[in-house]
């Protein structure tokens, strides 16, 4: 389970009980729905174009433990997450440097990332395969083998390889490849990081 | 919330991402996917074709500006744009991952690491000493293996001597499956007096149709080529999987990653099959 790194600090032990505690009667399947209301929500915030997604999720779920320590009554919680959610990126957007940055963007004077180098990105793909489990590392690449018309037959083939449904082998090919993002951004990260820190 | 429930569709989906969807509508497929795992991973599904499809420059010019326009200038995003070209390169043998390839010194960059990821996934699923007694020579594999033996007309690169006379090949069953082979792979280790290995490739025949005669490549992951010759495609007999059987002399195969490819020689530049192979011991010869 991720770790509770809200920025306000302020997430209690109890508040965070009390949100597993909400998302499922046992531990496992708490932390499970955890990580994956975790996931929603970086990808929400990822696609709205925030720069640091994973801070503001962990900001919508420190409130929502919060609120549901404090009593407030929600009756779907992931429903009432993306309530929090939203609000998490309305203050984003308000604030100074976001704002800029949206300015930019409208005007197309904003200047695209550039992209990793081509041998640090591959240093890091490998390394990334590398730390994914044999079978993971062969069925990432099968998934992504087959292009255009051939893509959805091959997906079709490779999941009756596996005895896996079509949905079964789509889900697993997607945390894979979020596992693999997650590992080539720290990665590109780290190498960058030096030469970016005098940018920012 | 009272919001009526409007169709989710893949194209709905992609002008999500691209931030074309008026806000209810993105409004709506948010909740959706904060609600529902399966709704979230049918949109990343969507982002990854979006993803493919423009690395594969298979973008229409608006979609390709609107893309531009909201995967390039975020840093997360910009991330996913890397991921799917490198993903591209290194998957194998698609007409995209071939077409990489080439914009880059032939048997470089990616195929090396296409062929180094894969290595720890794929690879040797079988590998044994074969008896070269009659009896086992006259099993259908060892059949195989005799016919190979005389390694007709190959090109050793680099200067690399021919086969010596051998006593016993080692013979080893190649699987182009990046799903199975995890379970049986071993590095291969070849004997001092080894002369030939014997690769026996396998996969699925229906990969080889309109393929008349086959061709095998063997180039290290770095890029270099090692070793061309004519491969012989195996009968039917007994091991369906297998499509055929490549002689390589063993000098030719210093310790180190292997890519070796399957190929119709009037088409070698479209592999039928890809295998790899680690050699971990080094093979010793007379002078």
């Amino acid at each position: 389970m991720s770790s509770r790194r809200g920025p306000g600090g302020g997430l209690t032990a109890e508040a965070f009980a009390c949100l597993l505690a909400r998302l499922a009667p046992d531990a496992e399947r708490a932390g499970a729905a955890y990580e994956e209301l975790r996931r929603a929500l970086v990808h929400f915030f990822t696609w709205r174009g925030t720069e640091a997604p994973d801070e503001c999720a962990d900001d919508a779920l420190d409130r929502l433990a919060a609120r549901l320590h404090e009593g407030v009554a929600v009756d779907d919680v992931p429903r009432y997450t993306h309530g929090i959610a939203r609000l998490v990126l309305l203050e984003y957007w308000r604030r100074p440097e976001s704002k800029r940055a949206a300015a930019e963007d409208l005007d197309g004077r904003r200047a695209a990332v550039e992209p990793p180098h081509d041998d640090a990105l591959h240093d890091c793909l490998g390394r990334c395969l590398g730390e994914l489990p044999s079978d993971g590392r062969g069925l990432i690449l099968s998934y992504y083998v087959s292009e255009g018309r051939t893509r959805i037959e091959g997906r079709r083939r490779l999941a009756r390889e596996l005895g896996l449904t079509e949905s079964a082998l789509r889900n697993r090919a997607q945390r894979l490849r979020d596992r693999l993002e997650a590992c080539i951004g720290s990665c590109l990260g780290a190498r960058t990081a030096p030469l970016s820190a005098g940018k920012r | 919330m009272s919001r009526p429930p409007a169709p989710i569709d893949d194209a709905r989906i992609r002008r999500y991402l691209l931030l074309l969807l008026p806000e209810p509508e993105a409004e709506a497929l948010e909740e959706a996917y904060v609600v529902d795992p399966e709704m979230l991973d049918r949109v990343r599904d969507v982002e990854h074709d979006l993803l493919d499809d423009y690395v594969a420059g298979r973008l229409g010019e608006g979609d390709r500006a609107h893309f531009e326009r909201r995967y390039l200038t975020a840093p997360r995003l910009q991330e996913r744009v890397a991921l799917a070209r490198a993903l591209r390169a290194a998957a194998g043998p698609g007409a995209g991952a071939r077409a990489a390839l080439r914009q880059r010194a032939a048997w470089r960059g990616p195929a090396a690491l296409a062929a180094a990821v894969v290595l720890g996934v794929v690879g040797v699923s079988v590998w044994k000493w074969r008896d070269t007694t009659p009896e086992a020579l006259a099993t259908p594999p060892a059949t195989t293996v005799a016919q190979a033996e005389p390694s007709p007309p190959s090109k050793a690169v680099d200067g690399a001597p021919g086969p010596r006379p051998a006593a016993a090949p080692l013979v080893v069953a190649l699987s182009p499956t990046l799903l199975r082979g995890a379970e049986g792979r071993r590095d291969l280790s070849i004997p001092a007096g080894t002369a030939a290995v014997v690769l026996e490739l396998e996969g699925d025949p229906g990969s080889l149709v309109g393929a008349s005669r086959l061709q095998a490549t063997l180039a290290t992951v770095e890029g270099a080529l090692v070793w061309v010759g004519p491969a012989e495609p195996a009968g039917r007999r007994g091991r369906p999987a297998l499509l055929a059987s490549v002689s390589v002399p063993a000098v030719t195969m210093a310790p180190g990653d292997y890519l070796v490819s399957l190929a119709d020689p009037d088409a070698p530049d479209e592999p039928l099959q890809r295998y790899f192979l680690r050699v971990s011991g080094r093979p010793r010869h007379e002078k």
